[in-house]
């Protein structure tokens, strides 16, 4: 996946209805919308019934006269669609009296996104990481990833503070995102079904 | 701890949750961390589950870190403890408190005590004086120390034929110038022979003690108690 700043070319292609630059676009927000989705619903389907109404409407606005205009309010132009077909399903599970099924997680639920960004490539990478990590910052990370205990817990059962903590996870995504970008400069990614 | 793992962490306030996606929808490389961070967290989980996956298949275990005191509630601690428990509680309940009970009522309820008497037996070790008692009943023994020679305490112990102490009472000199009674305990003494001797001393730090005298007599039970349990 290419990341970048949209630019008035790229949003010149988009509303020629250039095939390669939508399959970019739908490819690149996927993944961000699915993660900011999967903090507000809780089944899959309904994951990707909004993300599609999103892309359609989108898409769809780009090539009306009084849509978009600012390729650099692209990104927050999606948010705000998707903002606003979420708050539509919410009203629609509603009515339908389906509302345990669409509600949102609570706000301080840690996102859970189904390992859909997991391939083999990245647990090898994974591996990489812990196998240079102290046996003790493994066990943090197990207790915060696999447990899912309450990380004041976890602190205090492994005798360390929440600064600790937070340096711990953030030193170790920086060495897997430097992995993880090499390795998505040079291949595509191959998702696997089944875990590792 | 940057904002990409605060957010998949869900340690970000609702507003500061919509803020961010707002900004890393729009911001190139903020796209970049959040989705390296989210490939980070899912396959971390996911290396950690196989390699439980793989600790169970090879010890039939689960690799799990538990605290101390939640390794005292694992089945396989806390069931034997229970079974204990609940052995030792019922124990308790149907055999010793039943048990204490019954001799409670027994010791503080009124009732006849067999009584017998050393003062006309021979002091001096001669032929045992027989008596006859109850199992498993008290009984209490009337002895006269005799007032020569003179001591400020005395020591009465019951002993074997053999000199094997069973139990020993103390008297000043005051008590001894009367009949003393001794209280032999239910059980304390079973059938054989046995000697009340009398000791003297000079107070209680004397570890020197003088024989006095020395009662013999035996004991055997009752026809209509010796079977009992």
């Amino acid at each position: 996946m290419e990341f970048f700043d949209f630019d008035e070319t790229y949003f010149r292609r988009l509303q020629s209805r250039d095939p390669l630059t939508e399959d970019h676009f739908v490819s690149y927000f996927s993944d961000l919308l699915h993660i900011k989705l999967r903090s507000r619903l809780n089944s899959s389907p309904a994951i990707e019934d909004v993300k599609q109404e999103t892309f359609v409407r989108v898409l769809a606005a780009l090539r009306t006269e009084s849509g978009i205009r600012s390729p650099e309010r692209l990104g927050a132009f999606v948010n705000s669609v998707c903002n606003n077909v979420l708050m539509e399903h919410y009203r629609s599970s509603a009515r339908t009296k389906q509302p345990d099924e669409n509600a949102p997680d609570p706000p301080d639920k840690t996102i859970d996104l189904d390992g859909f960004l997991v391939t083999k490539q990245t647990c090898d990478q994974v591996r990489q990481v812990l196998d240079q990590l102290p046996e003790k910052d493994r066990r943090l990370l197990r207790a915060l990833f696999l447990e899912e205990k309450e990380k004041d817990q976890i602190c205090h059962e492994l005798k360390v503070d929440r600064g600790y903590l937070r340096v711990l996870v953030h030193r170790a995504k920086q060495s897997f995102r430097a992995l993880y970008e090499k390795s998505e400069r040079s291949a595509s990614r191959r998702p696997i079904p089944e875990g590792c | 701890m940057n904002a990409a793992e605060q957010y998949l962490l869900g340690e970000l306030s609702e507003e500061l949750r919509a803020d961010f996606e707002e900004h890393f929808m729009s911001c190139a490389e903020c796209a970049r961390d959040i989705r390296a961070a989210a490939a980070f967290m899912e396959s971390t989980r996911a290396v950690l589950r196989e390699e439980d996956l793989a600790t169970v298949r090879a010890t039939g275990k689960p690799k799990i870190e538990r605290s101390w005191w939640a390794t005292l509630f694992r089945p396989m601690i806390a069931a034997p403890v229970m079974a204990v428990l609940i052995a030792v509680l019922a124990y308790q309940s149907f055999v010793a408190l039943p048990r204490l009970k019954s001799s409670l009522s027994e010791a503080t309820a009124p009732r006849t005590l067999a009584a017998f008497s050393l003062i006309n037996a021979d002091s001096r070790g001669g032929a045992a004086t027989l008596f006859t008692v109850a199992k498993d009943q008290p009984f209490a023994l009337y002895v006269d120390v005799p007032p020569q020679p003179t001591f400020p305490i005395y020591t009465l112990a019951v002993e074997t034929s053999g000199g094997a102490p069973q139990f020993t009472v103390a008297a000043t000199a005051d008590q001894a110038k009367n009949t003393l009674q001794i209280l032999v305990p239910a059980s304390r003494l079973k059938e054989g022979q046995y000697a009340l001797v009398v000791r003297g001393s000079s107070g209680p730090n004397d570890t020197q003690e003088t024989e006095v005298a020395s009662f013999p007599f035996a004991i055997q039970y009752s026809p209509s108690t010796a079977h009992q349990n």
